[in-house]
């Protein structure tokens, strides 16, 4: 049977941006959630994406990250099990401390 | 006011809800810029042009080459120089009116409070999250407004956090995150982000405006973009959850007293 894929808009900023070859990113992918996400991007361009984003021993978003999708923080919508749907945008912050 | 200064500010006294008012709270006004570095050399830089009465400027660096490219108030021959010495002679010659005082220590848990103490607004130019986590402490036991700055590359993110109403830094950013020693950085981020930190500082001690808080800026410069990200206090913050500590908390009040007034 063929995944369904859904058409997305992706917004790596700072640090995480230098992860990949751009920080604007279309593409197709299976993922669902802000969870599978994560995982897909990790997997198909670098897997450091997750480490840096994602408390290995919490398994929840680092407090210091921000993601949004369509403009909203994931923290006041469902965290990582927030839907995912064609068209979305989901951008991805993370602290600098630079000054 | 005399009339020189009269003179002087007549172009941001023009601006509506402004006036001798908001000029006379910001000579009245107490701001300290943490750091002389690529936020605080512009940042006291405009302080001091906007006629902040007084504007103590701490760091404990010395000017590196490297530090040229947008720490503007330093120049070739400052090479070696302390920061907070180099920014407090130019700030002088800006602004022979203004207090300034250069401040040439690390701003550490134990001295950090004595050095905000009595002050209204601190603005944040560090380079690091763990003095910033420290001011952000000290701005809250001492409940005074902190304006917080952070940059790197073309981006940079900005907000206002106003003690015990605001969401504070440990709210927004949970612990320090890890540090970087180098980062790259450009001129033009470091003064786009400390100018709306000016101009948070100076909203705050004219009344005019509202804060830019429980929101975090981020600005893109190479997209020329902002995002707006809602931040929230957080009910079990270790730092600002807590009863308000009343002790020391009158002189931050004395400027929005006159504009009450």
């Amino acid at each position: 049977m063929l995944v369904p894929m859904v058409k997305i808009a992706v917004h790596v900023y700072a640090t995480l941006g230098e992860l990949f070859k751009s920080k604007h990113i279309e593409l197709c992918t299976p993922a669902r959630t802000v969870k599978e996400l994560i995982d897909f991007l990790s997997a198909q361009y670098n897997t450091q994406f997750k480490e840096l984003l994602i408390d290995a021993n919490t398994g929840c978003v680092r407090s210091s990250h921000k993601i949004l999708v369509n403009g909203r923080d994931i923290d006041f919508l469902d965290k990582l099990d927030t839907r995912i749907l064609d068209g979305d945008s989901v951008a991805f912050f993370p602290p600098v401390g630079g000054g | 006011m005399s009339r020189r200064e009269i003179e002087r500010y007549d172009r941001q006294m023009m601006i509506r809800g402004w006036g001798h008012e908001g000029q006379t709270k910001l000579k009245l006004a107490k701001v300290v810029v943490a750091g002389a570095g690529g936020l605080g050399c512009p940042a006291a830089l405009y302080l001091c042009a906007a006629g902040v009465g007084r504007i103590r400027i701490i760091d404990k660096e010395r000017v590196e080459l490297s530090n040229l490219n947008r720490q503007i108030l330093h120049c070739e021959s400052d090479v070696g120089r302390n920061k907070a010495e180099s920014a407090k002679e130019k700030l002088e010659r800006l602004n022979s009116d203004a207090a300034i005082e250069a401040v040439n220590v690390a701003i550490t848990d134990q001295n950090a409070r004595e050095l905000i103490q009595g002050f209204n607004v601190v603005v944040d130019g560090m380079d690091n999250f763990q003095t910033r986590f420290v001011l952000n402490r000290s701005c809250v036991s001492e409940d005074i407004s902190f304006v917080h700055g952070s940059i790197y590359g073309l981006e940079g993110y900005m907000t206002t956090i106003v003690p015990h109403k605001t969401p504070c830094l440990t709210c927004i950013y949970g612990e320090p995150p890890p540090e970087m020693e180098k980062f790259p950085v450009v001129g033009p981020t470091a003064s786009s982000i400390a100018c709306l930190q000016v101009m948070e500082a100076l909203k705050l001690i004219t009344g005019i405006g509202t804060p830019y808080s429980g929101r975090l800026l981020f600005w893109d410069g190479a997209d020329m973009r902002f995002t707006e990200i809602e931040v929230q206090r957080k009910r079990d913050c270790p730092v600002c959850s807590g009863p308000r500590l009343a002790s020391n908390s009158t002189t931050n009040n004395k400027v929005i007293e006159l504009q009450q007034n």
